[in-house]
């Protein structure tokens, strides 16, 4: 693998909610560009907390180091994350990071065009007609373009959000359990095609997901979590990861 | 691309935008037509008090005399004073005109007029000459008369018990709207009344060709000499200025005496009476007489020397000092005809005895004073005498009329060859402000001098007055509508917000500015603002020609009963974009408050 996306080493978030409190702590963590990086675990053990945190609209609690590595319209190619302000983050999103939400977080009142187009109108760049049709067509929407999306399936929804995240190339793009919503089959296709054209852009994939049979033959890293009660109202998660094997 | 998303979405959402639309210009609509209602009535009013030049007219209530200069001040002391006609009085200006062809005759009143009559201007009238009217509306409907036809006005008077009648005829320059007067009228210029009244009173007027008398100019004095045969004693000296019009009497030495009445004096105690104010006429010379019956005395006229100039047909002129000839003088030749006719062609109104010395023939010249800014012309004989080069001697009532020129105006008419008395001034007038709001200021300068006026001073202010009520019940209502119509889109706008809260996040999420995500929920507010406008507007133009149509009747063509201006409507437009943009402003705070987490949550 190559450069790295993400550094992150002993990062903290606590968070809490009705005298209860909820702690993550992520020892260690480098994603490297063109990676494609699963995030397993059950529900409520910090899976969205850590993904709100790469996403860089939740700050950390304590951090040792918390890096991003990657061109930015401010000029910046690697960043501190920690007291990182507002609008900086905002245009560090629009132009790095590619995002696909669970249910596709498509926008109702723009066609799937428009959908597809919008990242790339915040982060004001023009795409080209070609990458639009070889995106567009490789992902099987070429006919859906003008609908809205809630005339589209949940995998077509699926696939625009998919579009979405990576029409303006971004360098990172964070998946929050972008198939759950999706029948195993669909799941399947959704991944390998995510997976497939973020390595065509050399983009790293950060997938969220509870089902780990879905990533687990895929992933070139896992992160998995351990949970431990501190307290009755204090819970723990700790992060692990799972480097695959690279094959020779 | 904010705007362009906040558009998408209105559209998208069409039915609630729709309703939200209705609900907005639910408030707006019934505003503009209860502002158009009262803007329309009080501009109806005022517009019928602007335009219409009777409400700014004022009108003496009671007959007095104005002097010429009363007049020529009148616009240099009050500004505000647009127009002012001199006025004969009433009753000398009512004549019968007819229409021959027709076969109708009508009593009218002539009402004088001249360049720039407001009344005329403003209800689509000529301003007539000499030989041309105007008629009122009721006049010409009555007279069956057109423009550009003739009607016969004919004056009326009795004159030795026989009634004698004073005819002209005119051409119908021009007939006044019906709102200018109910009245039947004729309007001519000014000279045209004066004639009447002229003929009315008796007199001749001989550019309409109507005998009579004519005001001939009367010889005034400013005092006499009086030569007696032996010295007055005191008594007699006191009773000379005892109620004969004289205030002073002077013992004069025999040089004074010879200086004033050469050759008169000699052998003869000499006297000069004066006066104080004014001057003496005949009568008051009589009376000094009659004091000095039996006395053998003789009474003099005597003028102040008169500034006078001579115009030669030569074309030369001599300033000279004229007085009063005394009777009898040696080598004056009275009343001996001239030979030589007047180049002017007047026949010239007595004689002018000048110094031999000047190099002048006898024959016609043309006499001028000057005086206070008055001028006289008019055509003398002139006869050469034996006296100084600087002066100039005219027989007694000659002289005399001519010193009466000091008093009054006077003018010399061609046609009898006569100096006549011009008219003094008018019983009345036509007054004319600038604008409805100089009637109360008008009103008062001249209430100030003792002219009790007319005006439409209380209407004026009854109507603005009216203007006061309503814009406060207006503004009353329209403060309520206001509050009403911000609330009812704060609420739409931020519902809209609220609903919009995830879509708004992922935008967030996607690295939308929170300045930039401001604009969604103003840009959406001014859409929607901007259609309640269109449809407000749309709705107030129908409900206003509505109105209109049913008040047709009462209105004039140019009238509406509800209506608004362009100005208006413009303030209206940016009104209502400011408070939809304070509005939404609720709303756009709460969009700077949404967490781009919670679009990762939502899901």
């Amino acid at each position: 693998m190559g450069n790295v996306v993400y550094t992150l080493r002993d990062v903290v978030k606590t968070r809490s909610k009705g005298g209860a409190s909820f702690t993550l702590r992520v020892p260690a963590l480098d994603v490297h560009k063109g990676e494609f990086c699963s995030v397993v675990g059950p529900s409520g053990c910090g899976k969205s907390t850590l993904l709100d945190m790469l996403a860089l609209v939740l700050e950390p609690s304590q951090v040792g180091q918390f890096r991003l590595n990657v061109p930015s319209l401010a000029g910046v190619q690697s960043c501190d994350v920690e007291g990182l302000p507002e609008n900086t983050a905002a245009r560090i999103r629009r132009h790095n990071i590619g995002y696909v939400l669970q249910s596709g977080g498509l926008l109702s009142f723009l066609t799937v065009r428009e959908n597809i187009m919008l990242t790339a109108q915040i982060s004001r760049l023009r795409v080209d007609t070609d990458d639009f049709e070889h995106l567009v067509e490789t992902l099987g929407l070429g006919d859906q373009l003008e609908k809205k999306p809630q005339y589209l399936s949940g995998g077509q929804r699926q696939r625009v959000a998919v579009a979405r995240a990576l029409i303006h190339r971004p360098k990172i793009i964070l998946a929050d359990e972008p198939t759950a919503a999706v029948d195993y089959p669909t799941a399947l296709d959704i991944r390998d095609e995510l997976q497939s054209l973020a390595r065509q852009m050399d983009a790293a994939v950060i997938m969220v997901t509870h089902d780990r049979s879905l990533v687990e033959e895929v992933a070139d890293l896992q992160v998995h979590f351990a949970l431990s009660r501190i307290k009755r109202n204090q819970i723990e998660a700790t992060t692990s990861l799972t480097q695959r094997e690279q094959a020779v | 691309m904010i705007l362009k998303l906040a558009y998408k979405d209105v559209v998208h959402d069409r039915l609630l935008s729709i309703c939200l639309v209705l609900a907005i210009a639910s408030i707006i609509s019934p505003l503009l037509i209860l502002f158009g209602l009262q803007f329309g009535t009080i501009e109806t009013l005022r517009s019928r008090l602007v335009e219409d030049p009777q409400n700014r007219e004022i009108r003496p209530m009671t007959t007095k005399t104005f002097h010429r200069d009363w007049f020529t001040q009148l616009q240099q002391r009050l500004p505000e004073v647009q127009f002012v006609v001199p006025m004969t009085r009433q009753i000398s200006s009512s004549v019968v005109a007819a229409n021959k062809e027709a076969k109708l005759q009508e009593s009218l009143s002539l009402m004088a007029t001249a360049p720039g009559d407001p009344l005329l201007m403003e209800n689509s009238a000529p301003v007539p000459d000499t030989k041309s009217c105007v008629l009122t509306a009721a006049a010409a409907q009555s007279l069956s008369l057109q423009v550009g036809d003739v009607l016969e006005i004919t004056a009326q008077r009795i004159i030795g018990g026989k009634y004698e009648y004073g005819r002209f005829s005119v051409r119908l320059a021009g007939i006044l709207d019906e709102r200018a007067s109910g009245l039947k009228t004729a309007y001519v210029p000014l000279s045209v009344i004066e004639a009447v009244e002229d003929f009315k009173d008796g007199r001749a007027v001989p550019g309409f060709g109507w005998k009579g008398e004519l005001p001939t100019a009367y010889p005034v004095y400013e005092g006499a000499v009086v030569l007696v045969q032996a010295p007055l004693n005191k008594l007699d000296q006191v009773l000379l200025i005892n109620n004969t019009g004289f205030s002073q009497v002077k013992p004069l030495s025999p040089e004074e005496a010879e200086q004033l009445t050469p050759s008169q004096s000699l052998s003869r105690h000499a006297y000069l009476l004066k006066v104080k104010h004014r001057f003496v006429t005949q009568t008051n010379l009589r009376a000094v007489q009659n004091k000095l019956r039996g006395k053998g005395a003789k009474v003099l006229p005597w003028i102040r020397p008169l500034a006078v100039q001579l115009h030669t047909t030569q074309g030369d002129v001599y300033a000279l000092r004229l007085s009063v000839m005394p009777e009898g003088m040696p080598g004056a030749s009275m009343g001996k005809q001239t030979t030589g006719t007047n180049p002017a062609g007047g026949q010239p109104v007595g004689t002018l005895f000048v110094s031999d010395q000047l190099p002048l023939a006898a024959g016609i010249a043309t006499l001028r004073l000057q005086m206070d800014g008055r001028e006289l012309e008019l055509p003398v004989r002139v006869e050469k005498h034996a006296i100084g080069p600087d002066r100039a001697l005219a027989e007694v009532e000659f002289a005399g009329a001519l010193d009466l020129f000091r008093y009054r105006d006077l003018s010399y008419n061609n046609a009898s060859g006569s100096l006549l008395l011009s008219r003094q001034g008018y019983a009345g007038f036509r007054l004319y402000t600038a604008t409805i709001d100089a009637v109360e200021s008008v009103q008062r300068a001249l209430e100030a001098e003792g002219i009790a006026v007319n005006t439409e001073r209380q209407r004026i202010a009854e109507v603005k007055q009216l203007d006061h009520y309503t814009s406060l019940i207006f503004w009353l209502i329209a403060a309520v509508g206001v509050v009403g119509g911000i609330s009812a889109l704060t609420a739409s706008l931020y519902a809209s917000v609220e609903r919009k809260k995830k879509e708004l996040n992922v935008l967030r999420l996607l690295g939308l500015l929170k300045k930039e995500l401001v604009l969604f929920p103003i840009a959406q507010g001014l859409l929607l603002s901007s259609g309640a406008l269109v449809l407000s507007v749309a709705l107030f133009q129908g409900v206003a020609q509505v109105i209109n149509q049913l008040f047709q009747e009462q209105l004039r063509s140019t009238e509406s009963l509800c209506t608004l201006s362009a100005g208006h409507f413009f303030l209206l437009f940016v009104g209502v974009w400011s408070l939809s943009i304070i509005a939404a402003t609720f709303a756009a705070l709460r969009a700077t408050r949404l967490d781009p987490a919670e679009a990762l949550r939502d899901e």
